[in-house]
């Protein structure tokens, strides 16, 4: 699975500077009243590159499929593709909710999956970055983990838990886990020693420091974290769903989609097309809860 | 979000950075003491759970399996290993083109970023099928989702990278140099640690990529081919030494890469 | 492009029109220059209406208080910055022309020095961008390198050396271009003042061997006095010259000018105009 295993090694690679909301300029210098309207018109700007975007691939599509002179089998036209959504499947439901159906069933794995390695990948993050020893021994460990070849345990995984949502949510946990518990050690890690050196004179508890300088400073990071996190979950959760014995989901739909492609070409581009958007949207919507709960996009981020 | 920055050593927390960080022995030795804990556990689980083979063999028996194929594993290794780089070569000079064009259009540069980081994470199981629709179930196809799954990532880096923003860029235009000067001798060094974090992040990547791809069809003589054909026939000591030997692939990768960047670092710093 | 030269004609005309006799070119002029900026929706004025003529081979200081706009004057000479209003003139050239002439160098706060070069690397990055021969550019950036003291250093990468001579190798690097004017943006700004009063030393024995025009931003009144033909003070809200200080101190100048007592009336002259002119404000 996965692109993922991305950021995996260095999910790390993920890390903004804690110093975000100060280093997002434009907001910074600017008003308050005018503040608002220009993150609406980052907002703005930044949703109509996404439509540039996918008008642009579409485009790119019809280009690719004249110039390279590709058969329908191969490359079916967008709009049959779409039209696709509307035809009916073998037990004479509409294809569009079908696939969206699955797409839910996925979704709702994925979102679960998503929670359960967050919270188990904050609390490592925190006692990573805790300890000393601990940290120098998960640490190499967590990059080894990343390593592991998902959709060859998953037929394992299957006989321990069973083709139920169990499996599937624990390989999402698994997935999501990483980038999660390394962000956040990273995050506390890079709380300025000053800062710590205030509180001690303060006399705070551990307890203190941690809820109300540590996880604060770190949060920019674990958002980012948590974005790399959801777009491995829904890779995770459709890993989960491949092995035989499944019966929904986007992984089933794309092995029957696969098989069936000389067929009806339409329907693995239509599935394939879901996949993409399930990850995007999830992703998405895990950053505009990051922005809203943080209260600023982090830098670049807009939305 | 940016969402891409250099990866910084793992473990540099407060501590020192550079140097003899590698001769600290709980760093060394920490990992170690924890791996040698976790199959030990491992080990006692299966006898005390009485947890037959077939669900879980234990980690000496996979050991002494991966030894004894080690040949065969290791030419599977090496076809997996070559497609996975081919894959890279490809997906990063089509990537850092594309960055090296788009980095021209500093809006562009900028809402690009944006996106690049979103689709970071593509899903490569659902585009894999695509991919042998134009492949065929062949090497070719592997190389080419290998491709796919890393262009977006080394894209991020990239684009982060060669939008830096430094006090030189002030020099440089006081000098008045041109586009390409200015990207040969500034751009481009100044973006070294992403280019390399990038690639730490795609090596090992583009190996599981790869071994998924296999795992779906590709050629036979792969770790990935080999483990599902092992899965099938329920021989489970055969698949798990294949996967032992994949994790060590990408490893191994991993370290080798880890290594260049130590060794970038030191011929190009950007540190003050 | 053709329109600011068209202003630059016209103002040279005036300026050679309105003089009985035929002036040389000053080295650095201002004519009504203005620049605003916008932010939070009110303009912050950082230059109002200022004029100044530097004449060629002058050394001119400018100090005052934060905003007072003395940087945004010295980023407008160098082209980093457009004026709102008004005209400023290099050599007679737009700081357009001036710079892609190569009219002017110029040294920065921080060292600026690219880390990944070595020291001559970064010397010569210059010449290497005005394509100038690799045996030249060496033998430029060795001569200049001998100027500030830092032979020997030549392939030492930048954090190697102490803040000090890292802003040594960037003076030496704005020297190898040979420029006819010197922007330097308090250069010694962060350094210690041991090591400031050090390189204020061979700063002056530079400046009387090239005889460069220098344009220099400060903080520091000592700084100031000692090293220039003459000090423009300035006082911030709007950006505007409130003083301008000759400083009569012989030359050569040695350390020992500033133990005279006509250094200590100097410094107590700026003071007193940097005062008023924050009183004023």
């Amino acid at each position: 699975m996965t692109a993922g295993s991305a950021a995996t090694v260095s999910p790390v690679a993920t890390i903004e500077s804690p110093a975000a909301p100060a280093a997002s300029p434009g907001a910074a210098e600017r008003g308050r009243p005018s503040r608002w309207r220009g993150r609406a018109g980052r907002a703005a700007g930044s949703a109509a590159v996404g439509v540039g975007l996918v008008g642009g691939t579409a485009v790119l599509w019809e280009v690719a499929k004249a110039a390279f002179d590709l058969d329908d089998r191969t490359l079916p036209h967008l709009w049959d593709v779409v039209a696709y959504l509307g035809s009916e499947t073998s037990k004479g439901e509409n294809y569009g909710m079908f696939l969206l159906n699955n797409l839910l069933v996925t979704a709702r794995s994925a979102a679960l999956g998503l929670l359960c390695g967050a919270l188990l990948g904050v609390v490592t993050g925190v006692v990573i970055a805790r300890s000393r020893l601990l940290g120098a021994g998960v640490l190499p460990l967590v990059v080894a983990a990343q390593t592991v070849p998902i959709v060859a345990v998953s037929p394992a995984m299957v006989l321990w838990l069973g083709t139920n949502w169990t499996t599937k949510i624990a390989i999402a946990t698994y997935l999501t886990y990483f980038p999660v518990a390394v962000a956040t050690a990273k995050g506390i890690q890079s709380v300025p020693g000053d800062a710590l050196d205030l509180l001690h004179t303060y006399s705070a508890s551990r307890r203190t420091v941690l809820f109300h300088v540590e996880l604060p400073a770190a949060a920019p990071l674990i958002a980012v974290g948590l974005e790399t996190a959801a777009a491995f979950a829904v890779v995770g959760t459709i890993v989960g769903e491949l092995p035989f014995g499944s019966k929904t989901g986007l992984g089933v739909v794309i092995l029957t989609s696969w098989q069936f492609y000389t067929i009806e070409p339409s329907a693995l581009y239509c599935v394939a097309l879901a996949a993409c958007l399930l990850g995007g949207a999830l992703v998405l919507a895990i950053r505009l809860l990051g922005s809203i709960l943080i209260g600023y996009a982090p830098e670049g981020g807009s939305l | 979000m940016t969402a891409v920055e250099p990866a910084a050593e793992p473990g540099v927390g407060r501590r020192a950075r550079l140097g003899g960080a590698s001769l600290d022995p709980v760093r060394v030795l920490a990992p170690i003491a924890l791996f040698v804990l976790f199959i030990g556990a491992w080990e006692a689980w299966l006898v005390i759970g009485n947890v037959p083979e077939l669900l879980l063999p234990a980690p000496h028996q996979i050991l002494s399996q991966f030894i004894e194929d080690r040949s065969k594993l290791s030419t599977f290794a090496g076809n997996t290993l070559a497609q996975a780089l081919k894959g890279v070569a490809v997906g990063s000079v089509f990537s850092l083109t594309l960055a090296g064009l788009v980095f021209r259009v500093p809006v562009l540069a900028k809402a690009l970023q944006t996106y690049a980081s979103t689709i970071k994470a593509l899903p490569v199981v659902a585009l894999y099928p695509i991919c042998t629709v134009f492949f065929g179930i062949t090497d070719r196809a592997v190389v080419a989702i290998v491709a796919v799954g890393i262009t977006p990532i080394v894209f991020a880096y990239a684009l982060t990278g060669f939008s830096t923003r430094s006090e030189q860029d002030e020099l440089f235009r006081s000098l008045s140099a041109g586009f390409w000067v200015r990207f040969r001798l500034l751009v481009l060094p100044r973006s070294a640690p992403y280019l390399m974090a990038a690639l730490k992040t795609v090596v090992p990547t583009s190996i599981i990529i790869a071994v998924i791809a296999q795992y779906f069809g590709g050629s036979v003589t792969s770790l990935g081919a080999y483990i599902r054909r092992e899965s099938a026939n329920l021989h489970v000591l055969e698949m798990w030494s294949a996967i032992v030997a994949s994790c060590l692939l990408g490893l191994s990768c991993f370290a080798v890469v880890a290594l260049a960047d130590r060794l970038v670092r030191r011929w190009l710093p950007t540190a003050r | 492009m053709s329109t600011s030269d068209a202003v630059t004609d016209t103002v040279r005309a005036q300026s050679e029109a309105s003089s009985p006799m035929v002036k040389p070119i000053p080295g650095l002029e201002a004519h009504q220059l203005t620049k605003r900026f916008d932010s939070r929706g009110e303009q912050t004025v950082a230059l109002q209406d200022v004029d100044l003529t530097i004449a060629q081979g002058a050394f001119v200081s400018i100090i005052g208080p934060s905003g007072c706009g003395k940087s945004t004057m010295l980023r407008i000479f160098a082209d980093l910055m457009a004026p709102t209003d008004g005209v400023a003139m290099v050599k007679g050239r737009t700081p357009h022309q001036a710079r892609r002439d190569r009219e002017f160098a110029m040294v920065f706060q921080s060292p600026n020095l690219l880390p990944w070069k070595s020291v001559l690397r970064n010397v010569t990055l210059p010449l290497q961008i005005m394509k100038l021969p690799k045996e030249e550019r060496e033998a430029r950036a060795r001569e200049m390198l001998a100027l500030v003291g830092l032979d020997g250093f030549e392939s030492r990468l930048p954090h190697q050396l102490s803040g000090g001579m890292q802003q040594r190798v960037a003076i030496a690097r704005a020297l190898s271009m040979h420029p006819g004017v010197l922007f330097m943006d308090e250069p010694f700004g962060a350094l210690d003042e041991i090591t400031r009063d050090r390189l204020n030393l061979e700063l002056m024995d530079i400046w009387q061997r090239l005889s460069p025009t220098v344009l220099f931003i400060t903080h520091s009144i000592g700084e100031a006095v000692y090293l220039s033909t003459q000090v423009v003070v300035m006082s911030p809200r709007p950006g505007r010259i409130t003083a301008t200080i000759d400083i009569d101190l012989p030359y050569p100048r040695t350390a020992s000018v500033r133990d005279q007592p006509r250094f200590y009336e100097l410094v107590g002259e700026v003071r007193a105009a940097l005062n008023d002119g924050q009183g004023r404000a």
